[in-house]
Order: structure tokens, then C-alpha cells, then sequence
């Protein structure tokens, strides 16, 4: 199977130079052969197991946990950029002002 | 200075009981280790700063109260985590050039635990970035080399962690076991490496690859010890909503007398008999059922007929969950953005999301999810009539670093033997059995869910009758 390298980067929104789409190409068209193995089982009365050890339904008082906050400082820590108690992001609309 | 590439955290602490040797010397013997060694092996990215002070307030408590060790069972140790555990204030990153400069602002669970029981964090250890691989060649900062064959892998994607125990530079060192990650470098270099059932230890602060099946372990020398850093680790933790609410038992105090097997069933996994194996691995493994039937263990031949289907599942599951998991890397609140993810962390991203894109979704990811039931199913019914399997770890001693760091499937094949019981959540734990042309050769010990004491038990007594391992390359940096 061959796969569309530049769908699936546009898709994950992973940039991709012309020049690394054969060797991409290869790589994963050469994975989802493999996984398709899986097209050779029938499955049609099998359940999905989404949780392993069975657990449902686990859920917590709803009340603040004041020690597991981060202060807005901790919080702001690690941002490359931030202004007062604000991260800076990519803007989303333009400012057509 | 102390030998600590021969120590244990068992004689470390009759040592520090009988006060033959402080946290500080153990402490420095570590860092002296790490200074010479890691410019050869590459295991440690980042040392703490404050691990000789954290070793000098050790030293006090122990001198000014005897019966300290009681309420910090692993006081004055010297550990190393993986780089994926966070750390407050010390440095995290993952081995991707995405989290170079991040400093959490939180300790994870397991950390925090770890600091309550008394361990000394001297720092963080390298890896395949995101945990993804199978050899550690996949980290943004270099791989890490076998101290047993310095052309070698130690095994990934915790290479580092397993690297640095038989240089010296810890008694003890944390991992994540995701599709064997523990289990293989364990195997790799000698070790003992627990992958617990899944929710038994926290997830929290663990930067996360798999949510469904990242399991949180740890390398050390012997059983003993790695009995002794479970009883630490265990438990409910309400920030992981994923950990049990039973109260694990303390597994090191019921290692049993270790002489005997009688009365315990021991399956061996059929189909992980095959051709593909190194013969000398499966003489290896043969040499350890041989051994576990003098200690008056029954063998008996299971089936697990879903476990070939193991990897391919595995790689719909995992680049689905890495997807949605590093989706949060933008470069907003922390650390870079996607542009600077390496080649495999990329195909993975690539991967999941080609396979719950629309069309896809149910052909991949739905059918993925149905085939692990199965494989789940078999493990359940295994159990239901053997008490343990005992299973070979890895179909090759360890590979050179090279040999498959351009053939990604290849690199994922690695994980055959140990990948399937991350689909089904059973705990395992790596043991080392022998050597191959001066290289180690582990066997791995696998139970039913929550069943470690169990696991522990058998393991312990395979390995008082095993005796030492012969014939390794002496360590080599």
C-alpha cells in the first residue's frame, strides 16, 4: 500500500520537506502493510477493550484541590512567550482594522 | 571510594545501618561514576546539583535516629530516573530537543514517594525521545552505549536507566514500560526490570506515550531490590484515575524461603518458540525451565494464539494514543513546537493520525481495539490454569547500534516477545538468565493482573537457584 505522505502531514500538522517525502513514503507505506495483517482476523463478535483491568466509572469529589494548582507564575514558567499573567499565542483572526 | 557497580540496595542498607558507609560517600561514588563514565556511555543527561546535600540531610537523620529506616525504607539510595519522570525544578526533557529547556514545576507521584521513602535523585537518565524505540538510538541527544559492548544497544527506549547500573552511577534507576521498554534493556545489560500491571503505579507526571498501557517501573540488581522500590511505588493515587484502589502488600517482606517451586504451575508460551529466535537464546531459556523444574515447578505448554498479532496492534494503538498525547506540544505553555519533534516521534504522529483519520477509523483503530481483547482473552485464559509464564525477553542478545536504526519495522520487531503483555496489562518481570558470546540474555516471569507478590516469589527463588551469571564481557569504558 502506498500512502499520501503530504495528506497525512497536513492532517497531524507535521511539516514536511519535498525532499523527506520518499523516504517517508517508504517508511510508512512499508507500517501499514504490516499493521493490515490484523484485516485477516474476524472480529465481528469481539468487544473493544478500551480499559484493561476493567475499571469504570472512576470519578472524584468535586471540590477544588487547592495543592494540586499551579500558581500562575508556575504555570508560566516554561512559556516562551508570555505578557503578565497571559501566554502569547498565534494569533487566529487577523486584525483587519 | 565504594564499588556501587557490585552493590545492591540490600547491602547499601546494611551498610548505612551499620553506619560502614554515609549517603554522601554512596552519593559521591555514583557522581564520580557518572563524571568518568557518561562521556563513553551517554546515559545521564542531566545530574542534580543538589544530591550531595540531599545526601548530607540523609546522613544526619540517620545519625540522630535509629529507627529512621523504618518510616524511609530507601533512605540515603542513589537513584537516576528516566527523563520522562518530572521533576520539580530539575530539568525533564523527554530526549527531544521539544523539551530541552523544560523545568516542571511539579514532582510526579512516583518521584514524590520516592523522596518521601529517602532516595537520593542524582538526576535523569537518556532515552529514546518520547520513549519511542526499542535501542535508544531514537534520543535527540544520542544513544546510549552497552557498558557490556560499547558497539551495542543497551536497549530502549530506557537505555540510559539500564546503561547506568552496571557503570555504577546508581543502585537504582526508574523506567516506563510502554511495549517492553523496561523488560528489553533489562535483558540487555544484566538487570532485573519490572513492568507492573498496569494502574498498580501512578502515571501521574510521567510525560505520557501510550495512556492505555504506559506502565511504571524500574531497573535494579536483584529481585530483592526490586521487590523492596515496589512496596514504595505502589498504590492509589487519585490523580491517576487508572490505579487500583487494593493496598499492595510490602513485596519485599514476602519473597518466601526461595528454595522451592512445588505446587506452582509454570506455562511456556508455544508460539514464542520459533525459528526466528537465536538458538543460543532459546538454550538459554531451556537452561531456565530446566531450572525452575529442579525447584519442583510443574511445566506445562500454553498457547497464546493472538500473541503474533501482538506488534501490528500495537502500532495502530500507540502512534493513535502518541498522536493525541503529543498533539499538546505547540510551543504555547512550554517547549518548542512541532517543528522540532525527531524522525520517529513524526512517523508516529503521522501514523496515528492516518489511522483515525475519516475512512480509516474503524478498518485500523476499531479493529485494533477488538484484536486486543483477544489477546487479552488468551492471557486470561492462560491463567486461569498456570500460576506464571516464563517467556524469553528478546529473539537476539543485544543488536549493534545501526543495525536497524533505518528500518523502523524492524526496530518495532524487537518488542515480539514482550509487547503482548502490555496489551493485555499483565505485570512481567526481566530476569537475567545467562550470556551469549559474552553478551546477557534475560528470561521474563509474567502473572495475571495485580499478581507481582506472586511474580516476585517465583522469580526470587529461579534466581537463588540460578546462581551468578557466567561468562559476560568484563564492562568495557
Amino acid at each position: 500500500m502506498k500512502v499520501d505522505v503530504k495528506k497525512i502531514a497536513k492532517l497531524a500538522h507535521i511539516p514536511v520537506t519535498n525532499d523527506q517525502i520518499p523516504q517517508l513514503e517508504k517508511e510508512l507505506s512499508s507500517i501499514i502493510t504490516f499493521i493490515d495483517t490484523l484485516q485477516q482476523l474476524d472480529t465481528t463478535s469481539v468487544e473493544s477493550t478500551n480499559q484493561v483491568t476493567g475499571l469504570t466509572h472512576v470519578v472524584r469529589a468535586d471540590r477544588v484541590e487547592f495543592e494540586s494548582i499551579l500558581t500562575p507564575q508556575q504555570a508560566l514558567l516554561n512559556a516562551p512567550q508570555k505578557e503578565d499573567n497571559y501566554f502569547i499565542v498565534k494569533a487566529v483572526f487577523e486584525n483587519n482594522d | 571510594m565504594i564499588n556501587i557497580a557490585d552493590l545492591t540496595i540490600q547491602k547499601a542498607q546494611d551498610l548505612l545501618k551499620s553506619k560502614q558507609v554515609s549517603a554522601v560517600e554512596l552519593a559521591e561514588s555514583c557522581i564520580n561514576n557518572i563524571t568518568q563514565h557518561n562521556p563513553t556511555l551517554n546515559a545521564v543527561l542531566t545530574v542534580n546539583a543538589s544530591a550531595i546535600e540531599d545526601a548530607k540531610e540523609a546522613d544526619s537523620l540517620i545519625a540522630s535516629d535509629s529507627s529512621i529506616f523504618e518510616q524511609k525504607p530507601l533512605l540515603g539510595i542513589p537513584l537516576l530516573h528516566k527523563d520522562v519522570y518530572s521533576t520539580k525544578d530539575l530539568r525533564t526533557t523527554a530526549a527531544s530537543k521539544v523539551l530541552e529547556a523544560y523545568i516542571p514545576p511539579y514532582d510526579a507521584t512516583v518521584v514524590k514517594k520516592l523522596n518521601e521513602a529517602g532516595v537520593i535523585t542524582l538526576g535523569k537518565t537518556n532515552l529514546d525521545a518520547w520513549a519511542h524505540g526499542s535501542s535508544g538510538e531514537n534520543s535527540d541527544f544520542g544513544a546510549t552505549k552497552n557498558p557490556y559492548d560499547l558497539q551495542r544497544t543497551p536497549g530502549g527506549s530506557s537505555s540510559g536507566s539500564a546503561a547506568a547500573l552496571p557503570a555504577g552511577m546508581c543502585l537504582v534507576s526508574t523506567g516506563t514500560d510502554t511495549g517492553g521498554s523496561i523488560r528489553l534493556p533489562a535483558a540487555f545489560c544484566n538487570l532485573v526490570g519490572l513492568k507492573p500491571t498496569y494502574g498498580r503505579v501512578s502515571r501521574y507526571g510521567i510525560i505520557a506515550m501510550g495512556s492505555s498501557f504506559d506502565s511504571i517501573g524500574h531497573f535494579t540488581k536483584t529481585v530483592t531490590d526490586s521487590a523492596k522500590v515496589l512496596s514504595v511505588t505502589a498504590g492509589l493515587d487519585r490523580h491517576d484515575g487508572t490505579t487500583v484502589p487494593h493496598t499492595p502488600p510490602q513485596y519485599h517482606e514476602n519473597l518466601g524461603s526461595g528454595t522451592s517451586l512445588k505446587g506452582k504451575k509454570i506455562g511456556i508460551v508455544r508460539e514464542f518458540d520459533h525459528e526466528g529466535t537465536d538458538r543460543a537464546i532459546a538454550q538459554v531459556t531451556r537452561n531456565a525451565i530446566k531450572t525452575i523444574e529442579s525447584l519442583g515447578a510443574e511445566v506445562v505448554d500454553v498457547s497464546l494464539p493472538h500473541a503474533q498479532y501482538a506488534i501490528a496492534t500495537y502500532y495502530i494503538l500507540i502512534p493513535a494514543e502518541v498522536s493525541s498525547n503529543l498533539g499538546r506540544m505547540t510551543g504555547t505553555r512550554f517547549g518548542k513546537g512541532y517543528e522540532a519533534f525527531g524522525d520517529e516521534a513524526k512517523r508516529r504522529i503521522m501514523i496515528g493520525a492516518y489511522t483515525l483519520s475519516a475512512g480509516y477509523y474503524d478498518a485500523y483503530y476499531n479493529k485494533a481495539l477488538k484484536v486486543r481483547t483477544l489477546i487479552k482473552q488468551d492471557f486470561d485464559t492462560v491463567f486461569e490454569n498456570v500460576d506464571a509464564l516464563l517467556c524469553p525477553v528478546s529473539p537476539s542478545t543485544p543488536f549493534k547500534l545501526g543495525e536497524k536504526a533505518n528500518d523502523p519495522l524492524a526496530m518495532y520487531l524487537s518488542d515480539i516477545f514482550v509487547a503482548p503483555m502490555n496489551l493485555a496489562g499483565v505485570p512481567a518481570l526481566s530476569v537475567p538468565a545467562g550470556s551469549v558470546n559474552g553478551l546477557p540474555v534475560g528470561i521474563q516471569f509474567v502473572s495475571k493482573h495485580f499478581d507481582e507478590e506472586n511474580l516476585y516469589k517465583i522469580a526470587y527463588a529461579y534466581e537463588q537457584a540460578r546462581g551468578n551469571i557466567e561468562g559476560l564481557n568484563n564492562l568495557s569504558f
